[in-house]
């Protein structure tokens, strides 16, 4: 351990330094003083005595240094020593450093904005315990990738696998709260008393559920969240033990969730589309009667957790073989398979392409940030040839200066990182505000000292990566050479001339790649806009409105509710149609069925599934969904069983055959109504803009029941004046329903297309900055060699060159750098482009006009950046050209 | 004193040299350090007395020898060193070694015909 007492002493020898320096002095005085003492004894003068006693002690300030060495830790010296310089340097060029500092600051930060978000997202795992051991499982067939799980084959995995330590069923309700305070629609979830243990969930109140509270008849016990509890609670320790009205039933509150732990939302855990938020509150699951089917109801969500030591592929190879021993007793032949998907995976999946695209763009920046700044530091290494090579002169070696330029380089990027790390605090708080809510975990972003290492790894990166170059170039150069330089002179820098514009031809690919894939994205959500939605979204206000509760115990009550309210709205002034429906458009899917055709062999499971929606005469005319054969029911149908489908499901269950007149049931009920076909309507798209229109079915609302009613009003009035009068209307039909959420159709479409928007915005954001700094590349790079040109330039202007054709020759390197970087940037943006395919709809990633465009702005913006120089050197007076040296 | 003769000091040596003297005699500061080593060295040593500071200052960074400022015997302040606990095993381990060195170097010097 001697070593590590030696450097502690090295190391405090930094900060004593000056004690230490008067010590020793004291002490060698001392020594010579006694050496001079024991000459004069032996009859010298005391003059000679001195001059012996130096001869005899040897050089001293030799000795001081030798042992200053030894005392401190000579390379942290010389760093101390570089940095002061450093600074000095910076302060000196205060427009370069501030232009430098700028650019570092905003490309640190921001990359450490985006970082810290794809952390949050994708890298970190999920905060419960053990979450690799986390699994999402669904049903499939062979037809269908993914199904929400059946309760009745959920059941039979939990009694016959051994895979698994738990496995939770979670199912998603809304309910309307009564009681005390408003009455208020609430999003909840059904859920096994096992999920909470297995998500390690915490309680700051009460208790979570026993396992005998999931039946029916014992499950009205309630367990709130943080926000819950503390909006209609006041964050009252007394409410455990109370009781809350949900949908007219009353369940006691038995606990309260800790306040910092995240539900995920259900979006996110469900495998098929769907805009459902996070709960606020949970229920035992208690599995229905109406549930107990083994063919129906494939509603629900399952999460399980692996045993210790079980892999992934172990348990799928199980539950395929318990999907094998239900599927055999099923009534139906049914090929049944099970996917098994880590949770992480399930929850964060869809964003991982759109994230991973986005830290690729705001690498980019940065990268270009960089590439200018060691652009400008070559220049400054140009200009400082003279000092480089009087240094070097005096004795610095190589490595000394480019330790030193290194040191500028590295506190240059700390001072970046330092102010980055504002930048990255103000721009997650920003992305937070503006991120739409379809980002999973975007909750859990925060700058902590993960952040604060990426950071602090980033800006050394930064600092060595923007140095490096500069540094071998000022070390390397050739001291005769350098101690010739005239200042300004043709010689200077023919090598780092070629260096940077081979650096700024990298900055032309990357940008052009940045802005390739932004404009991909921008022609999506152009794509997705004007993509033909078979409904039109003019003029319509919508309105939810969640139907449960005492009042709402049987359907017949329900259609009493729609029948007043669209009566009493379409009486309002200024609207022209109401419709009705379960669901609005673009919100997820609503209703499932299969459509069993009178007199199928088809296997249950490969029936066409369709979207199905209950539905009012009028709906068709209001969001202008045309009627293509047939005719729309109307009241006079009564309960005749009678359905309009879509041309796609007319084609998919009767292809090349005559739909009016054909008959289907819904599901796999043999005794269910036989519906018949009197119309088909044109095709919508009714769950996602980006997914093609589904098989739809549209029945009368009076003969099929649903949950919400869905109101779509065409109006011409104002959709604030219309809402208000809406909510009036409603609450004449039923005082205790909450106040329905009220948007127009506008603002869904814009909902729906909220993640790619998000996503589009700031790859264009990146795209931009990644163009404006090779736009300042290329400006940096043509000013520089006009002034060295400017010789040259003079003596073409004298020999009778037009400023035009000067003017062009500079323009013309501007295009060479532009083409070259270009040649290489367009070729690997399609390499990377297949990448980006889940994120692109209607363009696939090798677009040519989205390329042609984006290499035309990109030249563009060269062009622009080169006037400038380019102008410079036509104005370019020969007589002082030729002076200039 | 520094006689034509005299030897460079031997690479090394100093340290141990600078030890065996701090344990004869402790504390002692580095006057006395080099006048003594140079008395025992009867002038068969050229010995730059500057250059005791720096083995004292890397022995006492090794944790050998410490020191502590005083008065010396004209009434100035001198820093006076003394050899520790940890520098006397040293010493002891340093001065076998190179018994052993010199032993071996001598038998082969001696079985040269």
């Amino acid at each position: 351990m001697t070593w590590l007492r030696v450097f502690v002493w090295r190391a405090l020898g930094l900060f004593t330094r000056r004690r230490r320096d008067s010590e020793l002095h004291d002490e060698i005085q001392g020594h010579l003083d006694l050496l001079a003492e024991a000459h004069v004894h032996r009859g010298m003068t005391p003059g000679d005595a001195r001059g012996a006693a130096r001869r005899e002690f040897g050089g001293v300030d030799q000795l001081k240094e030798t042992y200053r060495d030894q005392r401190g830790l000579p390379l942290v010296d010389a760093v101390g020593q570089d940095f002061r310089y450093a600074l000095r340097q910076l302060r000196k060029n205060p427009g370069f450093t501030a232009a430098a500092i700028l650019t570092l600051a905003l490309g640190i930060g921001a990359n450490t904005a985006i970082f810290s978000v794809v952390d949050a997202v994708l890298l970190r795992p999920l905060a419960y315990p053990d979450p690799d051991r986390l699994v999402a499982i669904d049903e499939s067939t062979p037809t269908r990738p993914a199904i929400p799980v059946n309760a009745m084959h959920f059941l039979s995995w939990q009694a016959d696998s051994q895979s698994f330590d738990r496995m939770a069923l979670i199912d998603g309700i809304a309910v309307n709260v009564t009681g005390s305070g408003e009455p208020e629609l609430l999003i909840g979830a059904r859920v096994s008393p096992s999920l909470f243990p297995m998500l390690g969930v915490r309680m700051q109140l009460g208790r979570a559920f026993r396992d005998d509270e999931d039946r029916v008849g014992r499950d009205h016990v309630v367990v709130l969240n943080d926000e819950l509890w503390r909006r209609r609670f006041g964050a009252d320790p007394n409410a455990i033990g109370r009781t809350m009205t949900l949908d007219g039933d009353s369940y006691e509150i038995i606990g309260v969730l800790a306040r910092d732990f995240r539900f995920p939302s259900f979006r996110h855990l469900y495998s098929l589309p769907s805009t459902a938020p996070r709960p606020q509150f949970w229920k035992p699951f208690g599995i229905r009667d109406a549930e107990r089917d083994p063919v129906g109801g494939f509603n629900n969500i399952c999460i399980a957790k692996l045993k210790p030591g079980v892999s992934l592929s172990q348990a799928s190879l199980e539950l395929e073989r318990e999907q094998v021993t239900i599927a055999s007793q099923l009534p139906e032949r049914i090929d049944l398979h099970a996917l098994v998907t880590p949770l992480q995976a399930q929850i964060v999946g869809r964003s991982r392409a759109g994230l991973q695209l986005l830290l690729g763009a705001v690498g980019a920046v940065l990268l270009i940030g960089c590439v200018n700044i060691t652009n400008l530091l070559l220049v400054r290494t140009i200009g400082r040839r003279r000092e480089i090579a009087l240094r070097r002169a005096l004795g610095a070696g190589r490595g000394r200066l480019f330790r030193q330029m290194l040191v500028e380089s590295v506190t240059l990027c700390g001072i970046g990182g330092v102010a980055g790390l504002g930048v990255a605090y103000a721009a997650i708080r920003l992305i937070l505000i503006v991120a739409p809510a379809d980002v999973p975990r975007l909750d859990e972003v925060a700058l902590d000292g993960r952040m604060l290492f990426f950071t602090f790894v980033a800006t050394t990166a930064v600092g060595l990566f923007i140095g490096l170059v500069p540094a071998w170039r000022s070390a390397g150069v050739p001291l005769m050479d350098a101690m010739n330089v005239r200042p300004g002179g043709v010689s200077a820098g023919r090598g780092a001339g070629r260096m940077r514009s081979l650096l700024v031809r990298a900055e032309v690919a990357v940008s052009v790649m940045c802005l390739i894939a932004g404009g991909l994205l921008l022609h999506s959500l152009a794509n997705l806009l004007t993509v033909d939605r078979g409904f039109d979204v003019e003029h319509l206000v919508t309105v939810n409105v969640n139907l449960s509760g005492p009042r709402y115990r049987t359907p017949e009550t329900r259609v009493a509710f729609r029948r007043a309210v669209i009566e009493r709205v379409q009486a309002l002034p200024g609207v022209s149609s109401v419709g009705v429906s379960n669901k609005l458009p673009l919100t997820g899917v609503g209703q499932n069925s299969a459509l069993t055709l009178e007199g199928t062999t088809v296997p249950l499971f490969d029936r066409p599934i369709a979207d199905v929606r209950p539905v009012n005469p009028d709906y068709f005319h209001t969001w202008d969904i045309p009627l293509k054969a047939g005719r729309i029911f109307e009241p006079a149908d009564g309960d005749r069983p009678v359905a309009l489908v879509s041309e796609f499901a007319a084609r998919r269950a009767w292809p090349g055959e005559d739909p009016l007149g054909k008959r289907f049931r819904f599901g796999g009920n043999p005794n269910g109504p036989l519906y018949e076909v009197i119309g088909v309507v044109g095709d919508v798209r009714n769950i996602n803009l980006d997914q093609a229109p589904a098989v739809s079915a549209y029945v009368p609302y009076w003969q099929r029941d649903a949950q919400f009613a869905s109101l779509a009003i065409k109006t011409t009035a104002d959709p604030a004046a219309i809402s208000s009068a809406v909510r009036t209307a409603v609450r004449e039909v039923d005082p205790e329903l909450p106040a329905p959420a009220i948007r127009t159709m506008d603002e869904v479409v814009t909902e729906s297309t909220a993640e790619r928007r998000f996503q589009m915005n700031l790859v264009l954001l990146f795209a931009a900055a990644a163009m404006l700094l090779a736009g300042l590349g290329i400006y940096g790079v043509l000013s520089h060699a006009v002034v060295q040109r400017t010789n040259e330039i003079g003596i073409r202007l004298a020999l009778g060159a037009e400023p035009g054709e000067v003017r062009r020759m500079v323009l013309k390197d501007a295009v060479v750098l532009v083409g070259a970087g270009l040649a290489v940037g367009v070729p690997l943006a399609l390499v990377v482009g297949s990448s980006l395919r889940a994120l692109l709809f209607g363009v696939t990633p090798r677009d040519v006009p989205t390329i042609a465009g984006a290499c035309a702005v990109l030249t563009a913006a060269a062009l622009l950046a080169a006037y400038v120089p380019a102008r410079r050197a036509s104005r370019v007076d020969p007589m002082v050209a030729l002076r200039h040296e | 004193m520094a006689s034509s003769q005299a030897a460079e000091v031997p690479y090394g040596t100093l340290d141990l040299m600078v030890l065996k003297t701090l344990e004869a005699m402790s504390p002692l500061h580095g006057y006395g350090i080099a006048r003594r080593i140079e008395q025992v060295a009867q002038g068969s040593l050229a010995l730059n007395q500057g250059t005791i500071y720096p083995a004292l200052l890397r022995l006492e960074q090794k944790g050998w020898i410490e020191s502590e400022w005083g008065t010396s015997e004209n009434n100035r302040r001198a820093r006076f060193y003394s050899i520790t606990r940890a520098g006397k095993k040293q010493l002891a381990a340093e001065a076998e070694s190179w018994a052993r060195t010199v032993a071996m170097v001598s038998r082969l010097l001696e079985d040269q015909p």
